[in-house]
This record gives C-alpha cells, structure tokens and sequence, in this order.
C-alpha cells in the first residue's frame, strides 16, 4: 500500500489529538487537590473510624495549588463536595448536615440535587434508606485576609440524626496552603 | 438559506433544551416518574442524569460497571441510544437537536467572517476528533478521566440554570471549566467557521454517533445525505454551507465525510438543482 502525505498527516493529527487528551487528564489530575477536592462518605460510622472508604479520615485542599486561570480569574471560590453521602446502616436516617468551625467572613454556599432538601435547616427531609445516598457541595469563598494563612479552614463536616440529634459521621475537612506551594 | 429550514432547526434546537436540560428537562424527569423505584425521583432533573459521556468510558473500559449504573439510571442507554438511530438515520440529534453543538452554530451566524478562524478546506476534522475519542476512551486508565471536568453539557446547564434564575449555578468556576467554556463556545464555536468546533474535533458522543454512521452508510436502506452526479453543477455552495466542513470539493463532484457529516441538511437546503438529498439508497449515484 502506498502512503501518501495525506496519511501521513492524518496520522500525525490523530496522535497529536490523543496526545493532548491525554495530557488534559494529567492536568486535571494535578489540581484534583486544589481547586475542587471530592470525596464519598458512609454513615453511621464512629468518630476516628474511616468514613469515605479507602482509609480516608480527613479531606484537604490545598487553596495555593490552584491552576493558573484558576488564579487569574476566580482565586477566592473553592468547592468541596460528595457524590455519595451514604447511609450504610441497617434502618432509615433524616440527616441534618452541619460544617462546623466557618471563619467569620467566609461565605459558604450549599449545592444540592435533592428536591427534598431544606437549606433553612440544612436537612434531608426525606428518610434516607440503607444503601441509599446522597449529594452535597460546598462552594467556600475565602476572604482576601485568609488566603495567605497557613490554615485557612480547619473544620469538618458532621452528619447528624436530625430526630436524635445523635453524631452518624465526622468528616475533618482542611483548606491550607501548602509549604513550598504555588504562592 | 432557506428561512423554513433554518427555523425548523431552531425549533428542533428549543426542543433539545426542552427536553433534555433542566429547569424544563422533560425527557429527564418522565423517566424519573416512570422509574420512581430507582429514586430518580428525589433529585433535581438536568442534562446530567442523561450523560452522554461517561458511559462511553464504563461501556469500553468497565461494562460490569455500566451495567450496575444503567441498572440505577437507564438514561446512560442515552447515548447507545443515539448510536443506533445514527446507523440508520444518520446523527440526527448531533445536527438538530443537541443544545451544546447547535447555540454556538446558530450564534456563530451573527459573528462577522473576518473575525472566524477559516479552517475549512485545509484541515480534516476526523483524525483529530477521532485521536481525541480514544484519547478520551484512555485518559481514566493514564492520566485521569476529562468526562466531568471537560464537560461542554456541563458547561450549557450552567448557563442555562443562570439564565432561569438560579445564580448559584455559576458561583464556582474550576480552570478545566474555564478552557472547556473558552473552548466549546468562544474559540470552537462562535469565533470559528461554522462554529462546530467543538463538535469536530472534541465531542466523544458525535464521534461515536458518525462511526456508527459511516458505517451505516454503506447500506442502501439507511438513511444519508445521499449525492447525484449528473445534477451537480459544482457551484460549491454546498460545501460552503456545511457547518461542520463535512463536505470537500473534488473533480466534478463533491465527497461527504460521513465521519463529520451531521445531517443538519443545510446542503440540501442550498443546492440548487437537487444534487444532495437526504434519502434512503446508496451513497451516490
């Protein structure tokens, strides 16, 4: 067979495209703890034990790794969220959500899906029954004075039995800037 | 253009929105009430309940997974779905009915052509879309999965739910999402000839629904964009046309890319003498 030009440069594309791909998966890979950190959480699950799977105790971001149009255009807004808040228990829960420990002058604002969701009480009206789950993000936006500090959140997420009042879950959450970081 | 076809399009496009993204996102919340025992129910229904990304890469690289998943949302089978009306219809939806490929077309039309980047003629779209689809296809087994993070629905919902009241929707901007927006709607779509930029070269979900036509196409009952010799003129204002730079000129003919064509139909709208028809049969005659 004989190889034109032709071939040859659409070879060359079709390797520059999946090469680029590629790559936009490595990149996205790099900010995955900067810009918005993700993380699955089960409950009821005693404090200390692992809550997300995977031994995962804790969710940290790290605000001074952001990408640079990150930088450039929106440096103060970070989002932390969950794809699977998750009952693993063995009857049904109404859940109220609680972010402890929010600075003064951080603006938090709660993203859910769920049309049973009361952001006045911060409760999923309805029953969430075993294996059942749930999504919320948190969209942190960090004042100006404590985006050079070293820790600018040190709080947590706590999943509460909203008919109890009895702790599920506690999730420790962290904004820092990392030592040796971007800025 | 003819004025009729164009608005035709556009109605096709509103439907698109209508049905598949939310506040309206009709198709999405029939589901849910047709499946309630899945808990569809309980959520929010837009765009993202019917992914037409992510399945791609459970169904080539964990099928047990989409399996598990389809089980919970059906609507995953959305993007198959589209596969096969493609092999026997041609990419209908790609051409007509999806939002996120046909806002950047249409507002394209009101940029001036000395500010659009005229690729057309000089660059083949297809082993660039097709390098990214298995780029695409890999990336969550190399470097990590670009399905949510360069999603272009993602990005249409956003603004949508902003223009319908809810702000929120746009609060948080990642750097992926800034390049996916920059890319899909300013330098893909409305500052490039045709504005299917995006489409061409970046769009798993057309790419797979044109495999699957080029493929149906080398049967005479499906259904193409189909080419008469004897009526063609060579006047080229087919060519011209295309958004998608599907169809190139050759000696005394035309070639229709069936890896890029997405049967819009706006070369049969503007030939003057019947020489593309959009009709079950061969491929040309």
């Amino acid at each position: 067979m004989k190889i034109s030009r032709q071939m040859i440069v659409a070879a060359f594309l079709f390797l520059l495209a999946l090469s680029i791909t590629v790559e936009a998966g490595y990149y996205r890979g790099s900010l995955r703890k900067a810009e918005s950190v993700h993380f699955g959480l089960n409950f009821p699950v005693p404090e200390g034990k692992s809550v997300g799977g995977k031994g995962k105790k804790e969710v940290v971001l790290y605000y001074n790794e952001q990408g640079l149009l990150k930088r450039i255009f929106q440096p103060n807004v970070v989002e932390i969220g969950s794809h699977r808040i998750k009952n693993v228990g063995d009857k049904p829960y109404v859940v109220r959500l609680e972010l402890i420990n929010v600075p003064p002058g951080m603006e938090v604002i709660w993203e859910t899906n769920e049309l049973a969701w009361d952001d006045e009480t911060k409760t999923l009206r309805r029953p969430l029954k075993p294996r059942q789950r749930f999504g919320m993000s948190w969209v942190f936006h960090i004042p100006e004075e404590l985006r050079d500090k070293p820790v600018i959140y040190d709080g947590g997420l706590r999943v509460i039995d909203a008919e109890t009042g009895e702790q599920l879950a506690f999730l420790p959450i962290k904004i820092l800037n990392k030592e040796g970081g971007r800025r | 253009m003819n004025n009729r076809h164009l608005m035709y399009r556009i109605l096709a496009l509103l439907l698109g929105i209508v049905l598949f993204y939310a506040p309206f996102a009709l198709f999405i919340k029939a589901t849910a009430h047709l499946l309630e025992s899945q808990g569809l129910i309980y959520v929010v229904g837009d765009v993202h309940r019917a992914c037409l990304r992510m399945p791609i890469n459970w169904a080539f690289l964990d099928p047990a997974k989409l399996i598990s998943r389809v089980l919970i949302n059906p609507l995953y089978l959305t993007v198959f779905l589209l596969v096969v009306v493609s092999f026997f219809l041609a990419p209908l939806f790609c051409g007509w009915m999806c939002p996120a490929g046909n806002i950047p077309e249409h507002l394209n039309r009101f940029v001036p052509k000395k500010l659009k980047l005229n690729l057309r003629g000089k660059l083949d779209p297809a082993p660039i879309r097709y390098g990214f689809l298995v780029g695409f296809i890999l990336s969550p087994k190399l470097g990590g999965s670009i399905a949510c993070s360069f999603c272009n629905y993602s990005q249409l919902q956003r603004v949508l739910s902003a223009i319908f009241g809810d702000f929120h929707a746009l609060a948080y901007w990642s750097s992926t999402a800034i390049i996916t927006f920059a890319l899909w709607f300013l330098i893909l779509g409305l500052f490039i000839d045709g504005g299917r930029g995006w489409c061409n070269f970046a769009c798993p979900a057309g790419a797979l629904q044109n495999l699957s036509h080029w493929i149906g196409s080398k049967l005479p009952f499906t259904f193409k964009v189909r080419f008469f010799r004897q009526r063609c003129t060579d006047c080229g204002k087919c060519v011209e046309a295309c958004p998608t730079w599907a169809i190139r000129e050759a000696p005394n003919s035309v070639k229709i890319n069936r890896l890029i064509c997405n049967a819009c139909k706006d070369c049969v709208e503007v030939c003057p003498t019947e020489a593309l028809v959009y009709s079950k049969g061969q491929e040309a005659e």
